[in-house]
């Protein structure tokens, strides 16, 4: 039943516009990052294009991925409310928590599809680049292959907890809204107005920094890598644990 | 095929109560019209029947089952609460489908009820552009998907033009004749009672007649006749 429900969430997401309008974006500026990469390599100031370079270009997207993701995880859930189709979606699967869970299926799937897409889109141009500028292209060293997991890891817990965001708030304005106060204001004042400056580290973007972090040398104000990323599933877990609750308790 | 039982659900919101301790029965083969005024509770009681809303006191069971616990629901159950159900970028195809591989239903099902009410030249243009007739018959189609023993019907008539209504009706007669259990709400008295079996009325939450539609109606009298004296003597009651 889960398989089904996660076909349907997939079918859902695919069949609308709005997922693939944020996929081009991105992949757009993806390339435009690529681009900009490489006429600024080898200007005074700027990095040289070596083998190490490509561990940068992976990690790179990986922030914008994982807001893709948590995109397409607040449409899915929002969208249902929005349009009204909760109410076949509900009495097609009448248990709230495990369409819930089945959204945040679907919606890691779908960021992981993404990140994998961007990130081949980002090696292929990288290709590209370190065959014109004559350099090794290493794509298996360097913590390449840990950076490209962690990107996709990352994503796909972005996914998660716009799933949990988007059944707690139900309105894809006050979702993204909420969203974006959230890492434009709230989480850049937070530490300052408890005067906790440790405490940027643990909260989303500072894990989800930390997260993409693999293969750099550890900086002290930051989580190790591992642990961001344990804490940023903690993160998208609880979110999506506190959607499922008003799911259940509360009628669509 | 299918009964539905109500048993003493009451349903509030705050101090407002939406339905008061509503307590009937339907019988497999019936066609039932449900009739009220604006917020007589219509729609709150087909929602808790679906399971989209919670009573607060009381259970409603489709087969003796609550519907929460139904375990292949749209094969048992077809529901049309709101033709606004569907996302408008989206193409009454893949809404059918959407809901069909949710509910495990086989994708030629899909056609099959696009066909049935006359959809399947506009199945692939996206609802947004449908009219609100078409969305009718859409969210119809939706409930028709799991070819259930009982279906719940929510003003399937608006929007609707003649040829649909009359469509509807013969839709619905068949349905009913076929042993299936169809409870249908409507404003639109006189085209009703062109279709159902029973009536039930209700009014501010409560059951206030459930019967023949022949007996309601045995002075000669308009099935709107008998609505208006039925919620008048409450009203003063």
């Amino acid at each position: 039943m889960t398989s089904a429900i996660i076909s349907a969430e997939l079918l859902k997401l695919r069949s609308v516009r709005g997922p693939w309008i944020a996929v081009l974006v991105l992949a757009a500026l993806v390339v435009a990052g690529l681009v900009f990469a490489a006429a600024l390599i080898g200007d005074p100031g700027q990095p040289v294009l070596e083998p190490g370079t490509l561990t940068e270009m992976v990690r790179g997207p990986g922030r914008l991925i994982g807001g893709v993701a948590l995109l397409l995880g607040l449409l899915l859930t929002t969208g249902e409310y929005r349009h009204g189709t909760v109410l076949t979606t509900r009495t097609a699967q009448p248990d709230p928590a495990r369409t819930v869970f089945g959204k945040a299926a679907a919606a890691a799937i779908a960021g992981v599809l993404v990140a994998v897409i961007m990130e081949l889109i980002t090696l292929a141009g990288a290709a590209a680049l370190y065959a014109s500028g004559d350099v090794a292209f290493e794509p298996l060293m360097h913590a390449v292959p840990a950076t490209l997991g962690s990107v996709i890891l990352v994503a796909a817990l972005h996914a998660v907890a716009g799933v949990g965001i988007g059944e707690l708030l139900r309105s894809p304005a006050l979702a993204v809204g909420a969203v974006l106060s959230w890492v434009f204001m709230v989480e850049g004042i937070l530490p300052s107005v408890l005067r906790e400056p440790g405490l940027g580290r643990w909260l989303p973007g500072g894990v989800a920094h930390s997260a993409l972090s693999i293969g750099l040398p550890h900086d002290a104000s930051q989580l190790v890598p591992a642990v961001g990323l344990v804490v940023l599933a903690g993160y998208a877990i609880g979110l999506l644990v506190a959607g499922t609750a008003r799911a259940e308790l509360t009628d669509p | 095929m299918d009964g539905i039982a109500v048993h003493g659900v009451t349903k509030r919101y705050g101090r407002v109560v939406a339905v008061d301790n509503l307590t009937f029965s339907l019988e497999p083969g019936r066609v039932t019209g449900f009739v009220g005024r604006n917020g007589a509770g219509k729609t709150t009681t087909l929602r808790m029947l679906v399971g989209l809303t919670r009573p607060t006191r009381g259970i409603a069971t489709i087969s003796g089952i609550r519907y929460r616990e139904l375990r292949e629901p749209l094969r048992q159950v077809g529901a049309l609460i709101d033709p606004n159900c569907f996302h408008p970028g989206r193409t009454g195809r893949n809404s059918l489908r959407a809901i069909a591989r949710m509910a495990q239903i086989e994708d030629t099902r899909v056609g099959e009820v696009l066909e049935l009410v006359d959809l399947g030249s506009a199945a692939g243009r996206r609802v947004g552009g449908y009219s609100l007739g078409m969305r009718q018959r859409l969210a119809l189609a939706a409930a028709l998907l799991g070819d259930p023993g009982t279906l719940i019907l929510d003003e399937p008539a608006n929007g609707l033009d003649p040829d649909g209504v009359r469509w509807l009706r013969s839709l619905i007669r068949g349905l009913g004749a076929q042993g299936r259990t169809v409870l249908i709400s409507s404003h639109v008295l006189a085209e009703l009672a062109q279709a159902v079996d029973d009536v039930m009325v209700i009014e501010k939450g409560r059951l206030v007649a459930h019967g023949p539609m022949a007996e309601l109606t045995n002075r000669g009298e308009t099935l709107e006749d008998a609505f208006l004296r039925l919620t008048a003597i409450q009203g003063a009651s």
